[in-house]
Parts: C-alpha cells; structure tokens; sequence
C-alpha cells in the first residue's frame, strides 16, 4: 500500500519496500506501538502481580515486560535518531526536527525521554522501598516518574505513527490510521490505570470520580479523536480501551496463582484482575455524532460550540451509564467470568458487606453541585483537548 | 535535593523508641529441646512493608530440609502463604539462610521447621514488624539522580522548544522567525511547567516524608514516672501515656508471671541496677516500692507484651529522692515483688580486664570464652559460676529462667532484656502458640499463659550460663547477669567494648 505519492522526495526514503509492511507502516511504527503494548500489559500484569502474589523483585515477568517495552521503544528511536542525525541522504535529515545538533522525529525524541524517565525511576523506586517501605501507595514520587516516563514513551510512539499518518494527503486511506487509534487507546488504558484507585465499581456513586473522569476522558478521547483520520475515531478508541481491559479481565483469571505474603484475608485462587472497564464506548458514541454533526473542520468558532457539547454529551451519557451499571457491578449478579464483579479485591482485602456496596456516600455522593463541577472540569478538558489534537493533526514530523 | 543531614539530626534526636528492647529489632532465639537444638535469628528491615532476613542455625547435624514461615498476629496461621524453604549458607556448616517479607506493622510470629534425621523441631519466634529507620539516600544515588533529572530537564525543554519549531513543518522546510519565536516561547513555557512540576514533586516528596516519620514510623509509647515518699517508702508511679496519635494499648499478657519488668539504671555511673515488678493500679498505671536504692537519677526500661504478641520497651527518666525516714512497720504502703532485686556496685569506666565479678559470699561469676565476636553477628554470652570452693554452683530458677541479663550501652542507645532462650519476649512465643493451635481463642487469659510457663528442665545441664546475642551497635557496654542461689538473687556485672572491626573484649 503506497500512501505517500503527494509528499514527493521527501517520503522517498519511507516508500521504499524494506521499510515498509503489508500493513502499510514503517516497521519502526510498529515496533514502536508494540513496545507501547508490552508496557501496557506489563502495567496490568504487575498490578495483578501486587493484587494476587504479593513479593516482588525487580526480576518478576511483569517488570521485565515493562521495561523490555521501555528499551526497545528507546532504542529504536535512538536508531531513528543517528539514522536522522548522520544519514547522508536531505530527505532522510529533513524529516526529523534538531535537538542539541541531532535530528530526529519528535516522537522519538520524545519516546527516548519517556525511556530515560523509565530508567530514571528504577533506582529512585528501589531507594524508595528502602526507605518507605515497598508500595506503600501507588502513586508515589518515584512511581510518578516511572508513569511519567510510560506515558511521554507511548505518547512518542503515538507521534511517530501520527507524523506518518499525517504526511498522507489521502484521507481515507492514511498508512498508520489503524495503528494510530491503536496507540491511542493504549493510552487511555494508561491513564485509568493511572486514576483506577478512585475509580473501583463501589465508587462510581461518589461525586470525586465523575470529577475525575470527566477530567481525564474526555481530554484523552477529544484530543485523539481530533486527529485520527478514522470516521468514528472516539468510539473506535474507547473500543479498543474497553476490549485490552477486557481481556484482562477474562484472561487474568485463568492463571491459577496463590498469595506469598502474609497476612492474607482473602485466600484468592488465581490472577486477580482489574475491575470491569468503563462504559466509554456509550459517551464516545455521542461524541462522534457530535463530530459528525458539526464536521471535521477546525477553527476556533467551531471549537467555541464543540467544547460545552462534548462535555455536555460526555458527562450526561457517562453519568448515565456508569452510574447504573456500577450498581449491577456490585451486586451479587455480576459475580461471574464475564463482568468478574468484585474479582478485583487483592489477596489483603477481607471480604465484608462493603464488598457489594457504595463507599463513602454519607460525605462524598454524586449531588447537583459535584455534577455541575464534574460538568465544568469536562468542559475544560474538552477544550484543551481540542487544543491538542489540532496541533497533533498537523505534525508531520 | 533533600535536607538530609537536617532529617538525620532530627532522627538521632528522637527519644529511644519503644520497641521490644532499644536499639535494634533484631530477635536471637534459642533452643536446645530435643530433637533439634536450633538458634533463628531474625533481622526485620526496619520498614513496612519490608523484606526481613532470618537465619536459622541447626545445632546438630543430619539437616534434610529447614522451612520459616511469616505468621501475623491478626490473620493467623492460616491467612499465611505457603512456607519458604531456608538456603543453605555456603562455608557454614548447618547454617541457613531466609529471606521473607513482612507487609503489615505489628506483631509477627515466624514458625521455622527443621527436619533431620533424628526428627522434626518447630519453633516460634516472635517478632515485631515496625518501622523504625529511615534510610538516608546515598551520595552517589544523589548525584546520579540529580544527573538524570538535569538530563531530562534539559532534553524535555529542548524537545519542546524543537516540536513547537519544526513539527507542523512539511519534511526539510525550515521555520521562519516566527515559528522560531513560538519555538522559544514553548521552551520558557516548559521551563516554567517543569520547575512548577519539581517543586510539587519536593513538597510531595517532603510531605510523604513528614507523614512517614509522624504517622507511620513507629511512635515510642511515652511513661510518666514519679517518685513518692508515702509513709517513709519510696513509690515510684509509672503512667502510661497513650493517645490515639501514639499508638494503641492493647491488653497486656504476664510474662513469666509478671505484667511489667522494669529495670531501673542509674545515670550517668551505672552503677546501680533494680530488676523490679509493679503492680498495676489503673489500666495504664503501675506502682512499685523501690528498694533501699541511692538518691540519683535512674533511667526506667519498663518490658511489657500485649495480647497481640507485640512487646515493647517504654522509657521514662526519674529522679529518685533520698530516703531520710525510715517505713514505719505498721504502714498501709505497697508490699514489694518478692522476685524484685538491686545491685548496687562499681561505676563503668576503666579499662583492665576482668573476667570475674564478685556474687557475694565468696562466689564469684566469670565470663568464659569472651571471644571477639563483631557487630551484628550472632555470638554467645557464656558464663560460669562458682562456689567459694571452685565448684559449679546450683542454680534456681529466677521468674522460670536460669538467669536473666540485661545489655545496655553508655549511652543509653542499646538496652535488651536477655534470657537463656535469647531477646525474644516469652510472653508473646507463649501467645503465638495458642494463637497456632487447632482453635485459637478469641481473648488470651493469664490463666492460658500459666499453662505453658515450664521451668527449666532438670535433664538439661545448667552451666555454663548461656545468653544468645547479637550486638546491634558498637560501643562501650554494660551487661548485668542476674542468677538465683540458695533461694537469692545475685547479680554479676560486666563491661566491655564492642567494636565494628576488632571485635569484643571483655575489662573491668
């Protein structure tokens, strides 16, 4: 599949066979996006890891999957940079962008220093357990440069397949699109990874995660969306988002796996699981018939009107959904292999009533006020997001 | 990038905390019941959670296979993981080695099975899982770091500046000056977010920090302690001070019969050591009558073990007044413990050697084999006493024990109750072991703990006088070895030098 006819010279260098797939991408996209998979499964695993086995070294197969994704995407990006940086052949140099007199693709600038923040953390995370204890928490300063670094590594590659992507004049037929949507929902699993402490199933009534979600998914799924070339882009990403979660759920469990830390109060058999994901594919639904409705073009006045309707649409569907389908989460109902109900309670948690109940609803329920702020936050985040993604729809290198 | 060496004077500023002992969490323990004499010594890290190494060493040959296992108090045997097999230790016969986490703070008990040829022995050894320490980063840590995070700093601003620059460009187009300017403008932008973005990250890591150090770090359980005179008797009135911010108090069990032990020192000569049990009046209060002690100020170690299994060391300084009246015979004032005792002697200092202290009566008490074991390795205090004819002298049992001995350094930085089974807290094996049962109850009663008191077994040869230890710190020591004879208590003193590299010498 040749994509690049308009670009001339310049896309010589990536027109030609060798580095291209039967997918139509540069094989370095791909590595690149796989690399950004492996930190992602590595992601869920280790967690699985905490929640079910409990001792941990630097060595467990999780880890080693997190940072084999980590090295590879820096070091084919490295290559992409001394390819840029000393290849004799303008077309090559021209696509990349100047960093202290090296050249390279923005998005492999940006994986390197995602891949160095990963490295950064690692001895920063083991003075940390030293001195703290083990994972006391998860979000804590060395793990915060390890996330920073996971993310600014997948936001890299997103990049690369983007400056692919948008070099192409032939909007339907855009080598990476698929690729593109791919890396971008991998980063909105990362980031309910990132806030999945606050957003457990018995949560889902509280006012503080619709705050959250509407601050975080919405950025995420406009931002893309805004510059993937796909027609349903928001409903493709929070597809493909619910579909990896999925798999956790549904493939986790059928490790058989037992706690080696004591005290355990809740003996669990095997690999515990995440918690069913968020419904994102029903508000990414109405938010591209917005997109469809208002069209594609760009311009600040445009942008003026779809901001408050994305959020508007994104937070009253969200609310909807998740607000009714967190009940059945909890109940007894959804104890099976599908939905995995309250499968996510880790080997340490005993089980109690509160089990199959809403938390904190006396101080923090969902009221009008937390709805309308959750609502406000939304429509923040829509704008930047918009933001974003018009600059991202114009990267090409 | 951290105020560490601020933190580490505060640290070193804070009063002994109330662990089991002062000084060290590290537990020795002992036995020599058949089949299978063993001695386990325990090294928690000092942080929860936080990996504990155990070494277990098999008195006996013939080991097939050596097992530990981390039981917390509250979840039980079994809310345990299955256990892990010790490794043997290479160049020391009979010698393994564990590692094994401890995830919560509180009271662990770490069940450890050998198996040899003669037979099979389980032990439980008590253990307490707090957080005590807090690890100082290394310098050469630092600076990697600080290196790293100029790295990203630097790249991070230059990336950025680079993408606003060139990315929206087509390939091989050159930014005009206005690019070149929106360029420079989101490099001064990612400065400003960046430096916003570290100082969060110090106020976060500083307040991780201060909730560390107040709130999880183990908070010594404070004792007020005054003196009275009632009647011409010294009483000395032990409060314990608890809040909700300090820690709980859980019921307290007796420990060979006794709920409290205190140990009194005199300050700064140690010369003078009280063995002493209280009674207790209130919940958290506790009386004793101090014995014809000198005027002076005593440093209190008050020993406790709550029904958790968790024990612990409270510290209080008091000044005791001198007694100018004598107790009239017919008053109302508090009758003492019969098992209390005193000794009151030389002061520390000087440097000869001597490996005798004078018992009274012409007995005396030698130190034998006073090797030069280092800091933190496992050694044996041994001792032998002998009747005025050169004869080993027939011991009793002093509280179910052939004898009793308490570490303290100078300065007050190490101090540990010690028996023949080692620094273990009996009170809390004895919890730990109904706790294993079949059915483990819902409350320990004095009565529960009675039942498992057992005295010195005849078959087991009573000299030399052994106490298992590790010494946790260098320094100068003073080790006080109380024995029973002829139905009194006599206490023999010791000092000695510990050092980090030379080992131990024993002097006068």
């Amino acid at each position: 599949m040749q994509s690049s006819t308009t670009l001339g010279d310049f896309d010589s260098s990536l027109s030609q066979p060798a580095t291209r797939t039967s997918l139509g991408t540069p094989w370095y996209c791909q590595l690149i996006v796989f690399a950004a998979t492996c930190i992602l499964v590595g992601i869920v695993w280790d967690i699985s890891w905490h929640s079910t086995i409990g001792r941990d070294t630097f060595w467990t197969p999780a880890h080693i999957c997190i940072h084999l994704g980590g090295s590879l995407g820096g070091f084919i990006c490295g290559w992409l940079v001394l390819r840029a940086t000393f290849s004799s052949d303008p077309v090559v140099r021209g696509a990349g962008v100047r960093v202290w007199g090296f050249r390279g693709p923005l998005g492999a600038w940006v994986t390197i220093w995602g891949a160095l923040a990963m490295l950064t953390s690692a001895p920063f995370d083991n003075w940390w357990h030293d001195a703290y204890g083990l994972d006391v928490e998860i979000l804590s300063p060395p793990h915060s440069v390890l996330a920073a670094g996971m993310y600014f590594h997948v936001v890299g590659g997103l990049l690369l397949v983007l400056s692919y992507q948008n070099r192409s004049a032939d909007e339907q037929r855009a080598g990476g699109r698929g690729l593109y949507v791919f890396a971008a929902a991998i980063l909105v699993c990362l980031a309910a990874i990132m806030v999945t402490e606050k957003s457990l199933p018995n949560q889902q009534h509280g006012g503080l995660f619709y705050k959250i979600a509407c601050g975080v998914y919405p950025f995420f799924l406009v931002a893309m969306a805004r510059a993937s070339k796909l027609a349903w882009p928001t409903t493709t990403i929070a597809g493909i988002y619910m579909g990896l979660m999925c798999l956790a759920v549904w493939i986790l469990p059928l490790f058989p796996a037992q706690p080696m830390l004591a005290p355990i109060y809740n003996p669990v058999k095997s690999m515990v699981p995440p918690a069913f994901p968020l419904l994102l594919i029903v508000p990414a639904f109405g938010m591209d018939l917005i997109f469809r409705w208002i069209g594609r073009g760009r311009g600040w006045k445009r942008d003026l009107l779809l901001a408050p309707l994305l959020a508007t649409v994104f937070t009253g569907l969200f609310m909807v959904t998740q607000w009714n389908f967190s009940e059945y989460l909890i109940s007894p109902a959804a104890e099976n292999r599908f939905f995995a109900g309250s499968g996510f309670f880790t080997f340490v948690d005993a089980r109690t009533e509160m089990w199959n109940k809403f938390w904190d609803m006396k101080t923090g329920g969902l009221t009008t006020t937390s709805a309308l702020v959750a609502w406000g936050i939304a429509l923040a985040a829509s704008a930047a997001g918009l933001a974003i993604g018009n600059w991202m729809a114009r990267v090409k290198r | 990038m951290r105020p560490i060496c601020f933190l580490v004077l505060l640290w070193l500023l804070l009063p002994p905390g109330a662990q089991a002992h002062i000084g060290s969490l590290n537990v020795v323990y002992e036995s020599h019941a058949p089949p299978v004499p063993v001695r386990v010594i325990i090294r928690p890290p000092g942080v929860v959670p936080g990996l504990a190494t155990i070494d277990v060493r098999v008195l006996t040959n013939g080991v097939k296979r050596v097992t530990v296992l981390p039981v917390h108090w509250r979840a039980g045997v079994e809310g345990s993981p299955p256990p892990d097999v010790a490794q043997p230790v290479e160049g020391e016969p009979n010698l393994f080695h564990a590692e094994l986490w401890l995830m919560a703070r509180g009271a662990y008990s770490v069940h450890v099975e050998v198996e040899t040829a003669t037979g099979t022995t389980k032990v439980i050894v008590p253990v307490n899982s707090l957080a005590t320490t807090r690890l100082p980063m290394p310098g050469y840590l630092s600076g990697i770091l600080i290196g790293l995070g100029v790295l990203l700093f630097s790249l991070a601003v230059t990336v950025v500046t680079a993408g606003v620059r060139e990315s929206v460009l087509e390939p091989g187009a050159e930014p005009n000056s206005l690019r070149r300017w929106l360029g420079r403008g989101a490099g001064v932008g990612a400065v400003v977010l960046l430096a916003l973005a570290l100082v969060g990250g110090r106020a976060w890591w500083n307040a991780e920090d201060s909730n560390y150090r107040n709130n999880k770090m183990h908070q010594p359980v404070e004792c007020d302690v005054k003196v009275r005179v009632d009647d011409g008797q010294r009483v000395a009135r032990l409060t314990v001070l608890t809040t909700e911010a300090r820690g709980s108090w859980p019921g307290l069990v007796p420990d060979h019969g006794k709920l409290m032990h205190v140990f009194m020192v005199r300050e700064p000569q140690l010369d003078v050591l009280a063995h002493l049990h209280p009674i207790r009046r209130e919940n958290r209060v506790f009386e004793m009558a101090l014995p014809p002690l000198p005027a002076g100020s005593y440093r209190l170690y008050a020993d406790v073990t709550h029904e958790t299994g968790l024990s612990q060391t409270l510290t209080a300084l008091t000044f005791v007044p001198e007694l100018v009246v004598a107790a009239s015979s017919a008053g109302d004032g508090i009758v003492a413990d019969t098992d209390d005792s005193w000794h009151s002697g030389l002061p520390l200092g000087g440097t000869a050697k001597r490996l005798e202290s004078d018992l009274g009566d012409g007995r005396v008490m030698r130190w034998d084999g006073a090797q030069s074991p280092t800091v933190g390795r496992e050694t044996t205090l041994r001792f032998t006493i002998h009747e005025p004819d050169g004869s080993l002298a027939k011991l009793d049992a002093y509280m179910g024990m052939l004898g009793h001995a308490a570490v303290r350094r100078d300065d007050g930085a190490v101090f540990t109750h010690l028996h023949p089974a080692g620094s273990v807290s009996v009170a809390a094996q004895q919890v730990f072991q109904i706790r294993a049962g079949e059915k483990p109850p819902r409350r320990i009663t004095p009565e529960m703990m009675e039942k498992l008191c057992q005295p010195p077994s005849a078959d087991m040869p009573q000299q030399p006088l052994t106490f298992p230890y590790e010494f946790p710190k260098p320094g100068r020591y003073r080790i006080w070895v109380q024995v029973k004879i002829g139905g009194v208590v006599r206490t023999a003193v010791f000092d000695t030098e510990v050092s980090e590299s030379r080992g131990l010498s024993v002097s006068n």
